[in-house]
């Protein structure tokens, strides 16, 4: 009897332990009605540079984390190229990386200007994010003036924010309100290269370790997702 | 140097929860004052100098944080290369400095970064930004001058150091709170009002970090307002200067998404009155401060960009503003004409200024709820179904239409207001219209204009529309 307690205590302690030190992704998505009915495709896309904005949360206070930030980034673009590709989906954004556009400060401006139109249009929505469905959200035809929308069906816009929690903030978590763990949400948008629409929301919420190896974190979820949305020829083919 | 005095990072800036007050007991309130209170800490902290400034590794690693930091913003393209403008500000800034060796680990750089908001920040490296949106505002050389003094004050006092460590002393005293809510929730019976009152004070932790945060920025903004109008002085600007900016700070023309108490009128207004009885004491009434189109001259490329920017946020009152300054400047050109117009149309049917009720503490919370809530074409929908929005807008559009006109006039082989206009005829529904100056467009443009394929899609699409509005029904001859 006591064996089979200290067993049942050992158990315990290590799903629970596991479960905290692995990566645990939920996602959810939002697609605009004229994707979901095959009016429009995604087939060819140009993925904007990713933003991927990581923070240290430690017992003294919030602190930047721009090196890793930009390494995060560079990842978090490549999850989502890789997962478009496995899908069939051919990238047309060349030229148009982070590297690319320090050398090129018109098209960077082209770039940062419809990225802020974007910012502008999340502050809506991703507190209504089910309003994609209602065709609600758009950036307007200003997305043509970049050269790579004239053959690409959407551009892709990707954000990831983080929080990392230092290991003493876990060690207080863990005294004061339960477990804690290192946060992340990443948004991969789609919109329509022509119109500005947004047809595709899909948000990544994401509890463990997320910032070294961003392929194990997101990759799975992310191709599945992908599918659920219709994204690819394939998914045109069904439609 | 903002409204407020407070630098914001303006990528973080919306990360700064708006300064509401939660909790409706007084006991709550008269706790979080007390918290309030009990950390901030009295102006007397503040060193005279660097040289009693002592690097310790928090410093350090804050530093290496802030290079960092620095690149990113050239890396990511908001730092604006307008060289006039760059050299511009960059030698007013040395101006200032005068020959005075730079403190420890400090090396003065002066930019311009592309962010409409009305802002200027330094870091504690020397690297000095003045937004695009305050560069926009200011009028002379001396205003712009006394942002750099005041900002350049920030670095050699140290603030951004001492700023950092004691907020970081504040997290863990928050910590510990939630710490002691969380053990007496544990224990209702012997702590209740205890844990209710640390359990809203760390509900509110971030709140209350940001209020003593504004605290000790008060102390420090004097601190830099004191040196910076005396380094004004010595450099040979005229001191006056620096009330007259505070009173441009005051413009109140958009929603800003940060609103915070020291930045309400009684704050700046004093922070106007005291530099102003400073500069009287000063004197040097005469010395120089530039005039308007010398600083026009050098900074127009920077306010063209921000006047653009500005369309693209949703502050196109601003636009209207700033674009109304380039043409009392220079009536005749046709590029500030055609901006003018593109303000007005893009204003459609909000108002040129914002109404008093607008201006007011509820005016503001609705304007924030709008701005949250609603898109843009979703508030313009709204503005039309109020009293007076249509014919606000009809007679936006009447000007715009006017200032287009006007632009061609000015320079007829011109081929950005052919576009405005096509914009706005669109807008109203004269398809035909609009086709008509398309068309002007694209074959003025150069064959590279970046907007060429917007244009012609947009030909493609209304051509499709007349087409099938103007084609028989079947089975119809």
């Amino acid at each position: 009897m006591r064996l089979t307690r200290r067993f049942a205590f050992a158990m315990l302690f290590t799903v629970l332990s596991s479960a905290m030190l692995l990566a645990v992704t939920a996602a959810k998505s939002y697609t605009n009605p004229k994707l979901a009915a095959g009016e429009v495709s995604v087939t060819r896309v140009c993925v904007m540079p990713a933003e991927g904005e990581l923070q240290k949360v430690g017992m003294k206070g919030t602190e930047g984390m721009t090196k890793e930030s930009e390494e995060w980034s560079a990842q978090l673009q490549s999850v989502v190229e890789n997962g478009l590709k496995e899908i069939g989906v051919t990238i047309t954004s060349t030229g148009m990386s982070a590297a690319d556009l320090e050398t090129n400060d018109e098209l960077r401006q082209l770039a940062l200007e419809i990225q802020q139109k974007y910012d502008s249009v999340a502050t809506q929505m991703d507190r209504h994010a089910k309003d994609v469905k209602k065709s609600r959200y758009t950036l307007g035809d200003e997305v043509a003036t970049l050269p790579c929308s004239a053959n690409s069906d959407s551009l892709v816009f990707i954000h990831g924010q983080g929080n990392v929690l230092t290991g003493g903030k876990k060690a207080f978590g863990y005294l004061v309100t339960g477990p804690s763990q290192s946060t992340a949400t990443l948004h991969v948008t789609f919109v329509d290269a022509k119109s500005g629409d947004v047809l595709a929301y899909a948000l990544f919420l994401n509890e463990g370790k997320f910032e070294h190896d961003s392929q194990a974190a997101y990759g799975k979820k992310l191709g599945k997702e992908l599918r659920k949305i219709g994204i690819g020829p394939k998914a045109m083919a069904k439609n | 140097m903002n409204r407020s005095g407070l630098a914001v990072l303006p990528r973080y800036a919306h990360k700064v929860p708006a300064m509401r007050a939660k909790g409706s007991t007084h006991f709550l309130l008269l706790t979080c004052f007390l918290l309030f209170v009990a950390s901030r800490p009295s102006a007397q902290t503040l060193p005279n100098n660097a040289a009693n400034f002592q690097f310790t590794q928090v410093d350090l690693t804050l530093l290496e944080e802030v290079n960092e930091f620095d690149k990113q913003l050239a890396k990511k393209g908001l730092v604006l290369k307008d060289p006039i403008a760059a050299a511009y500000v960059q030698s007013v800034g040395e101006k200032l400095l005068g020959d005075q060796p730079p403190p420890e680990r400090v090396d003065f750089r002066f930019r311009v970064l592309r962010d409409p908001t009305i802002n200027a920040f330094a870091l504690p490296n020397g690297s000095i930004y003045v937004d695009s949106g305050l560069i926009a505002l200011l009028n002379n050389e001396g205003e712009l001058a006394s942002v750099l003094a005041h900002e350049i004050t920030h670095v050699t006092n140290r603030h951004t150091y001492l700023f950092n460590r004691s907020n970081r002393k504040k997290m863990v005293m928050i910590e510990v709170l939630q710490a002691v809510a969380a053990a007496s929730s544990i224990f209702p019976a012997g702590a209740v009002a205890a844990g209710v009152a640390v359990a809203a004070a760390s509900s509110i932790g971030e709140l209350l970090i940001v209020t003593t945060i504004f605290g000790y920025s008060q102390d420090m903004e004097r601190d830099a307002d004191r040196s910076g109008i005396e380094r004004m002085y010595q450099a040979g600007y005229d001191p006056h200067s620096m009330p007259l900016t505070f009173e441009l700070l005051d413009e109140r023309l958009e929603y800003e998404p940060f609103e915070g108490f020291y930045r309400s009128h009684p704050k700046l207004k004093e922070r106007e009155a005291t530099t102003q009885e400073m500069a009287e004491k000063l004197g040097g009434r005469g010395l120089a401060k530039g005039t308007e189109s010398e600083y026009l001259d050098n900074t127009v490329a920077v306010i063209c960009t921000n006047i653009r920017v500005d369309l693209d946020n949703r502050r196109a009152r601003t636009a209207l503003a700033r674009s109304k300054k380039l043409t009392a400047w220079q009536p005749k050109e046709a590029a500030y004409i055609v901006l003018e117009a593109d303000s007005y149309r893009v204003l459609a049917a909000k108002t040129p200024i914002p109404s008093q009720d607008e201006i007011d503490k509820h005016g503001q919370a609705e304007h924030r709820k709008r701005y949250f809530k609603l898109t843009e074409d979703e508030e313009q929908k709204e503005l039309l179904t109020k009293d007076g929005g249509s014919a606000q807008r009809s007679a936006n559009f009447e000007k715009a239409e006017k200032f287009y006109l006007s632009a061609m006039e000015a320079a007829p082989r011109f081929a950005d207001p052919h576009r405005g206009l096509g914009f706005l005829y669109q807008q109203e529904g004269k398809n035909d219209d609009a086709m008509r100056e398309y068309r002007l467009y694209l074959a003025m443009a150069p064959p590279d204009a970046f907007d060429r394929l917007r244009v012609e899609r947009r030909i493609v699409a209304l051509d499709l529309k007349s087409t099938s509005a103007t084609a028989p029904e079947p089975n119809k001859p």
